[in-house]
């Protein structure tokens, strides 16, 4: 590891993230489980804010040539078992990476065997024993458009503002309905520091972070900014061979990741060392596992198919995405329904 | 530690150190077993859990009767049994 300018900036990025991600309870486990368990649609209105702030922001910086967009790619065999399996992965370890993240960064023993789990599992199916079934379903089920990534505008042979004006004013419009409803005349001050951020807040700051960390993330050499999976897979290879030099811009991301989580768990008075009984522990690794196989075959963990790949229109990340929510519901049926 | 409580629960839940989604189940199958009018006191160290049990179990029928941190992220939930069950 060089001290340089990226391990600084995924640093910052990193920390800014693990803020927002614990104030703004921003777990898509919860998200999407929630929906079927509780009916609670709280955090999955956080992500819909976030998104539609990134399909603008992106496409943006994109048109302004600040950027070049790099939607992920579909393989359609592997987007559908590794998201699916990534789905169950999390309900196991109850939460994803971006959540078992922030619960680390409080305290919370589970969700730091999760992140080993993450680790291990993408390690084993990016460099080890299950690689060769990664490639081998990532090769056999590629599609392109013309030799290139097929995006839902490239399908329909339309610029991406076709669909990204209609679809932020729908989403507008059920944000502010929904804004609204809530509260009712109420003018609850937003504390920093205090409880949770109200969902339309948290949205709008993580969808801020992602757009302003693009390019942050591609002067570092990367592509996807805000991914975490590549983060652990680097920080367990760096702990294994005693080598520094596997600590790159996406490992100080998911450090400083931690490290702004706990900051601001302890500024909130919620850090605290806190373990669940040890089959409950036990439960978290093996889900860890399963969603670090899912991450890396189904080419990306939530932030890569869901927080970026959908504003970014690639369907490899939709189809991914849809299975890894699919995965959670039926994950979360058999277990608590 | 936090003050002498003056609401006496009938049933105690201790969920400390469970996450997503134990404390709310775990919470929502003890309400289901007790009766109307009980009260059941929740502790969970959980921040999220903190926040969505008493939007979800209001939802549900029942009452909170009170929040309260005991030490950091711990809080004592007091929820009364709706009638509904």
């Amino acid at each position: 590891m060089v001290v340089n300018a990226n391990i600084v900036s995924g640093l910052i990025v990193g920390f800014a993230f693990g803020i927002a991600l614990q104030r703004g309870r921003f777990c898509f486990n919860s998200a999407f489980r929630d929906t079927l368990l509780f009916r609670d649609y709280t955090i999955i209105k956080a992500i819909g804010v976030a998104i539609a702030i990134e399909m603008v922001g992106f496409q943006l910086l994109s048109d302004l040539g600040i950027v070049e967009l790099f939607p992920r790619g579909l393989y359609w065999g592997a987007n559908i078992l590794g998201g699916f399996m990534f789905g169950v992965g999390m309900v196991l370890a109850g939460g994803c990476i971006s959540g078992s993240t922030y619960r680390t960064g409080e305290g919370m023993v589970g969700s730091m065997l999760a992140l080993a789990g993450i680790a291990v599992g993408g390690a084993l199916t990016l460099e080890y024993s299950l690689a060769p079934i990664k490639d081998a379903f990532q090769t056999a089920t590629e599609i392109k458009i013309n030799g290139r990534i097929p995006t839902v505008p490239l399908l329909f042979g339309v610029s991406p503002w076709v669909i990204i004006v209609p679809v932020f004013i729908l989403f507008l419009f059920f944000a502010q309905r929904s804004y609204r409803r809530e509260r009712k005349g109420k003018h609850d001050p937003i504390s920093l520091f205090g409880r949770g951020w109200p969902w339309w807040f948290g949205g709008i700051i993580v969808g801020l972070l992602a757009v302003v960390s693009y390019p942050v993330t591609e002067a570092a050499g990367q592509t996807v900014p805000l991914a975490m999976t590549g983060g652990y897979i680097g920080i367990l290879a760096a702990i294994v061979y005693r080598n520094l030099a596997f600590i790159g811009w996406y490992q100080a991301m998911v450090i400083g990741a931690v490290l702004g989580a706990a900051f601001a768990a302890a500024l909130a008075h919620e850090w605290k060392l806190r373990a669940p009984p040890a089959k409950m522990l036990a439960q978290s690794l093996v889900g860890g596992l399963v969603m670090g196989v899912g991450a890396v075959l189904g080419d990306g963990c939530n932030i890569t198919t869901i927080l970026i790949g959908v504003p970014l229109f690639s369907l490899g990340g939709i189809l991914a995405g849809t299975f890894t929510i699919l995965g959670c519901w039926t994950a979360a049926y058999i277990m608590f329904g | 530690m936090g003050q002498v409580s003056s609401i006496t629960p009938d049933d105690v839940l201790d969920v400390k150190g469970e996450i997503c989604p134990y404390p709310d189940i775990k919470t929502r199958k003890k309400l289901k077993q007790m009766k109307p009018g009980q009260v059941l006191e929740v502790l969970t160290d959980y921040p999220l859990s903190v926040e969505r049990i008493p939007r979800n179990v209001e939802k549900e029928g029942h009452k909170v009767l009170k929040i309260e941190r005991i030490d950091g992220p711990t809080h004592q939930i007091f929820i009364q049994v709706g009638s509904s069950g």
